[in-house]
């Protein structure tokens, strides 16, 4: 079933001079799927996001969420900030509980909900710690509990593993996975990097440089789950690379592991 | 800052120490000049002074405790009153755009007048009495707070918005959990500001409106008895409150809070 559905969408930003972020997008991510957006940074990648949260309005095209047109946000989006955009005064426990608190969620379901999830990010024991005690990966992690704590019917998920050193993106992206096998929660997930989008999408949909637009959709076709290193996910890669705007082909060719 | 952080303790004391010590000296060397045509008091008769006022002696009726305590408390009702009401009409500013409009020139620009401008207008209003500079007070403390809770309220990110929205947040709760929560930084360095500039303005309205009792009130009295070195006295004990409020008050919470509130990064 379709969850989302994009019709020609384009985002125009007016400010001291117009510029258009993204043209022409159409894009369905289906119930359930792990749908990675990938492309070059400024191509509207954000932009594409803020516009399923319901944040941004499109300035031509429609976007469909369950088959309703998207007029403001709501919980059933939930977004995980590229810097996760925690609330520096609260506790973990504390961010994940007032974003809950904010979508009017009795208290109850809010005591039992806290102890669930920050236990399914990891984070058991800093409960009271506050973000400037945590590291980049902690507070991703808090953000993503925080998101999850919504009940929401799709995770828009903002390069939240960008900022991240190559370790520790590694481990967060194989703990979404499992985290993704155990809620069946839709997720849409944007990067610039090739092979983090191989290696989480069922599909990988790739973005032309700014305006953005569609370039290709590539299913990952891959099992599940996966070996980092395994050649499928080497062939996937280059598939990915080749489609990338800029790409030259090259005698010996290096695949990015960052 | 590590040549300096870490210097060994008799040095700290020393240079803490070092300038006292010239202030005194250059006191002492503008006492003797002086002299031949002013009875001006110089440190050693002041701190004779300070020892008689201490131990009790009566000064212009009362007790030079009876003086600062009175002028504590009319600072620190004014403030109070103040900062509440500052508060008060910050959460309104924060709130309504209306409010904004309407309320927003008015603290701008009762910040810019200095609180003892209100006199006249304060005696008007509650003659000459302890209500009058309690008014004067309450003007000088509620700006800063105002305006400082203002910038704090409009300092909130657009992410941190955006998470209220994802949540589906009434106006009431995002003000509640996002906006007011992220402005007590700058609310903090409002009630400093505010804090200080009504500890001087509590002074000076004593001197021009004549409560009786106070630290203000006896340093300008002795135009009139020729006790200088008690009006010295008061002044030490002025800058004694001013250095605690300064040292004490609020330095440590707003550190610990910006620390916290994530402004700087903990090293
Ligand atoms: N609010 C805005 N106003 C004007 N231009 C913007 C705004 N947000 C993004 N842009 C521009 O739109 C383009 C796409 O931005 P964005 O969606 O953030 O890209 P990405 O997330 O892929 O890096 C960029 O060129 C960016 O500078
Ligand atoms: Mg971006």
């Amino acid at each position: 079933m379709t969850l989302i559905e994009m019709r020609d969408v384009g985002v125009t930003y007016n400010g001291s001079e117009a510029v258009q972020a993204l043209d022409g997008v159409d894009l369905a991510v289906r119930e359930g799927e792990f749908l990675c957006v990938l492309g070059p940074s400024g191509c509207g990648k954000t932009t594409l996001l803020n516009l399923v949260a319901g944040f941004i309005m499109p300035t031509t095209g429609s976007i469909r969420f369950d088959g309703r047109p998207i007029r403001e946000p709501g919980p059933d989006r939930a977004v995980v900030f590229q810097d996760a955009a925690l609330f520096p005064w609260l506790s973990v426990a504390g961010n994940v509980d007032v974003a809950m608190r904010m979508a009017g969620r009795p208290k109850h379901e809010r005591v039992q909900t806290i102890h669930r999830l920050i236990e399914m990010v990891g984070l058991e024991g800093f409960e009271n710690a506050h973000p400037h005690e945590l590291s980049g990966g902690m507070r991703q992690r808090v953000a993503i509990a925080r998101a999850l704590a919504l009940q929401p019917r799709v995770l828009l998920m903002d390069e939240p593993f960008g900022a991240l050193d190559a370790q520790t993106r590694e481990r967060l992206q194989d703990e979404l996975l499992e985290i993704w096998e155990r809620t069946k929660k839709t997720v849409l997930f944007v990067t610039h990097n090739v092979a983090e989008a191989a290696y989480l999408g069922d599909r990988i949909v790739v973005l032309s440089s700014r305006p953005g637009t569609v370039i290709a959709q590539i299913n990952a076709g891959l099992p599940r789950p996966r070996e980092r290193l395994s050649d499928g996910i080497r062939d996937l890669e280059l598939e990915l690379m080749r489609t990338l705007p800029g790409y030259k082909e090259q005698p010996t060719l290096t695949t990015e592991r960052t | 800052m590590t040549g300096r952080g870490t210097q060994s303790w008799p040095r700290t004391v020393l240079w803490t120490a070092a300038p006292a010590v010239l202030g005194l000296l250059l006191w002492a060397a503008v006492a003797a000049v002086v002299r031949p045509r002013a009875p001006l008091p110089g440190p050693v008769e002041t701190a004779g002074r300070l020892v008689e006022l201490l131990s009790g002696q009566p000064l212009l009726d009362h007790t030079i405790f009876t003086h600062a305590v009175a002028s504590l408390a009319r600072w620190i009702v004014g403030f109070l009153i103040g900062a509440t009401v500052g508060m008060a009409v910050a959460t309104l500013i924060g709130w309504s755009r209306v409010a904004e409009r309407l309320l927003m020139p008015m603290v701008y620009v009762a910040q810019l007048i200095p609180g003892l401008a209100w006199i006249p207008i304060a005696i008007l209003l509650f003659g000459i009495g302890n209500t009058a500079t309690v008014f004067m007070i309450v003007l000088t403390a509620l700006s800063p707070v105002a305006v400082n809770m203002v910038a704090g309220l409009k300092s909130a990110s657009e992410d941190h918005l955006r998470v209220a929205r994802m949540a589906g947040a009434r106006a009431r709760d995002t003000f509640r959990h996002v906006l007011l929560p992220g402005s007590i930084p700058h609310l903090l360095s409002g009630l400093r500001v505010g804090l200080g500039n009504s500890w001087r303005v509590v002074v000076a309205a004593e001197m021009v409106v004549g409560t009786g009792t106070g630290l203000g009130y006896s340093i300008i009295q002795s135009r009139w008895t020729l006790d200088y070195s008690s009006a010295f006295v008061c002044i030490i004990l002025i800058c004694v409150v001013g250095l605690l409020i300064e040292y004490l008050g609020f330095a440590k919470l707003e550190e610990a809070t910006i620390r916290r509130w994530g402004m700087v990064q903990a090293s």
